[in-house]
């Protein structure tokens, strides 16, 4: 296989707060080629934003900060970048889709004076060329009449507009990595499909890497290639799409899709996990996991490691362990 | 086939627009609820799905009246609610409550969760004595899976789904018949939203209770209903049982909705109906079919009248001009996807 597009290993941040450290990201493994969609899926407070974030390395200073692990991006080490040498990868080789398309956009500036804005500033041309760029960049992801429509004010765009004028500037300096954080989420069903479908013809197009971050395995299921599912800080099981859904190893991964209704299907009654997610700052010891798994031993009470438990697949549980 | 416990005719909410501080006048009407007429039976689900902005919270708080409605009369148990004088209202609400979408606004963070949920038995009079209503604080939270010793917690010590818990005890604190839920999982995590959708299904079959589940995802909607409503732009475009619904959705726009889900299944690769364009504004809606701009079958009668709404058969209800001419087709892999009739 060839060398990684990005290769994040054994990733840790933390954040000290008033009730001790939180270890929002405690062990984060995975790679992505290049033209590949990695799905990183998990509930609210599993770490997935603070991953991308942490690629980015925008995590909020001081409280936050990476303790451990590897970025690998293009074989550097992210993290080992002067801030100066990664603005230079920000936005420009890494750009990233905010969940939020409502707040993402500044209001006070045209959208087509915030998608210039990266254009200028990474690629070295003259207002008009950028601007012409700016009104290409949104006629790619579909925004109708752009050379008007660049002069308009994010209040004046849609919910769906606005999160295709995030993606025209995420894509204005052509990255070869493009992280989206919940790029649909606060999106209805027929837009997002829209969104979803440009995400794809981008990804065929330009051959782009894409890291989608999602709680919902519909999404996940659809658009990606290879899948993360991440519990309280940590990746539990990566496999590609097809392993994970037809094959899922972990008892969390088993219960999440075992809980969600599928249409069509008519059960009689859902299969849900127990209990609720942990706080981070309070953590059960051992396998985070372990006080809502059906599995529960006593092996639990130690931290599992992420191991191969098939080629491409692994597994962070000590059943699997076991079992082979 | 059973009663209805509820029925809605005409039913209209159009929110004003004012212009001006010194000379304020009318200048427009958001036109969320636009001419609803359906029923609720005894016992059922009826969910009610849309996109954002579709008017299908407002119907819920019309029905029941926590906001006044412009035109139309909602009839439960055969009374029309709209009439009803203050005082009648209020012994209504012992049969109708709601469970709000939002688990960390619909409590009041100064009260104990055993307050909140004692809150209804003291307005409506049911226990005399404080050690009733306790007894009966507890006997709710065990029954929606909560420890009773909590009674003394405040909000802010709860997850959220263990505040829609505390918001479904509230609910039916007072024996109530109808209950609308409004959104109740949308703001929980994925592997909670499966416990609260049984609590629901569990409390229905113990109590015998009507449910009006109002919600925006199609799966879950499916899942917990008996029969589907789906609404655009304030009004409805089809009704039918939740198989009849799911397996032969007749209106285009139900067909786009059911084809734009993602299906967490790898191996279907669904033949998509992508609408073009957004939402237009309930403030201006289009003419004619309010779908039209975004239908793909559009043709003039489309734009110049609205369909009627109408019976295909089956109880299975439809507001499309070319409702006859629309034929669904079910996939290898049992998925419905919309067909493109030939012009």
């Amino acid at each position: 296989m060839a060398e990684a597009l990005l290769k994040v290993s054994g990733l840790q941040t933390h954040f000290t707060t008033e009730e001790g450290i939180v270890k929002a990201v405690d062990g984060v493994d995975f790679e992505v080629q290049k033209g590949q969609i990695l799905g990183i899926v998990g509930e609210s407070g599993c770490g997935k934003s603070i991953t991308s974030l942490s690629i980015m390395r925008l995590v909020a200073q001081p409280q936050g900060k990476i303790v451990g692990g590897q970025i690998l991006f293009q074989g550097k080490n992210l993290l080992s970048l002067s801030e100066s040498e990664m603005r230079a990868i920000r936005g420009n080789r890494i750009a990233l889709i905010s969940q939020d398309p409502m707040t993402s956009l500044n209001p006070v500036l045209t959208i087509g004076e915030q998608i210039m804005e990266a254009i200028i500033l990474h690629q070295k041309v003259d207002k008009a060329t950028a601007r012409q760029k700016a009104i290409s960049m949104l006629e790619a992801v579909g925004i109708p009449s752009p050379e008007s429509r660049v002069d308009d004010y994010p209040h004046q765009f849609s919910g769906g507009m606005r999160q295709r004028a995030i993606i025209a500037m995420a894509l204005s300096c052509e990255p070869d990595l493009l992280i989206a954080d919940e790029p649909t989420t606060a999106l209805d069903v027929t837009i997002q499909a829209q969104i979803l479908d440009l995400m794809r013809e981008i990804r065929d197009q330009r051959n782009s890497a894409i890291v989608l971050i999602t709680h919902d395995m519909g999404v996940v299921a659809e658009m990606c290639d290879y899948v993360a599912v991440m519990y309280a800080g940590k990746v539990v099981e990566y496999a590609d799409v097809h392993t994970l859904f037809k094959n899922p190893k972990h008892p969390y991964t088993q219960g999440l899709l075992n809980s969600i209704p599928k249409l069509g299907e008519r059960k009689e009654r859902l299969e849900p996990i127990e209990g609720q997610p942990p706080s981070l700052s309070k953590l059960p010891q051992g396998c985070s996991f372990g006080p809502r798994c059906k599995h529960y031993m006593t092996k639990c009470r130690e931290v599992p490691a992420l191991d191969t438990f098939e080629q491409g697949h692994l597994v962070r549980c000590w059943l699997t362990k076991e079992s082979k | 086939m059973s009663e209805n416990l509820l029925e809605v005719k005409g039913l209209v909410k159009h929110f004003p627009i004012h212009r001006g501080i010194l000379f304020n006048k009318q200048v427009g009407a958001v036109k969320a609820v636009d001419g609803l007429n359906f029923s609720v039976k005894k016992g059922e689900t009826l969910g009610l799905v849309g996109e954002s902005g579709c008017g299908k919270s407002t119907t819920g708080r019309l029905i029941l009246r926590l906001i006044e409605p412009t035109a139309g009369e909602v009839k439960f148990e055969g009374r029309d609610v709209t009439k009803m004088s203050p005082s009648e209202m209020r012994e209504l609400r012992r049969e109708m409550q709601i469970v709000f979408q939002n688990p960390y606004a619909s409590l009041d963070p100064r009260m104990t969760i055993g307050d909140s949920i004692a809150e209804p038995l003291l307005v409506h009079k049911i226990y005399q004595t404080r050690g009733e209503r306790e007894k009966r604080v507890r006997e709710l939270l065990d029954r929606v899976g909560l420890n009773p010793m909590y009674a003394e917690r405040y909000p802010h010590e709860f997850s959220g789904g263990q505040r829609q818990r505390i918001g479904i005890a509230r609910a039916l604190a007072i024996n109530p018949k109808f209950i609308v839920a409004d959104e109740p999982v949308s703001a929980l995590d994925v592997s909670v939203q499966a416990q609260v959708l049984n609590l629901l299904e569990d409390l229905q079959k113990e109590f015998g209770l009507t449910y009006l589940f109002i919600a925006h995802n199609l799966s879950t909607v499916e899942h917990i209903s008996d029969r589907v409503a789906v609404m655009y732009l304030g009004r409805m475009v089809e009704l039918a049982s939740s198989l009849d619904l799911y397996t032969n959705p007749k209106h285009p726009y139900t067909q786009a909705l059911l084809s734009a889900v993602p299906e967490p299944d790898p191996t279907k690769k669904k033949q998509r109906v992508i609408l073009q364009g957004d939402i237009p504004s309930p403030v201006n809606p289009p003419s004619g079919c309010t779908f039209h701009t975004r239908c793909p079958f559009a043709t003039d009668v489309c734009k110049a009248e609205a369909p009627v709404w109408r019976d295909t058969g089956g109880e299975h209800f439809v507001a499309c001009h070319h409702v006859d001419k629309l034929v669904p087709t079910t996939s290898t892999q049992g998925t419905v996807t919309a067909t493109i009739p030939k012009a």
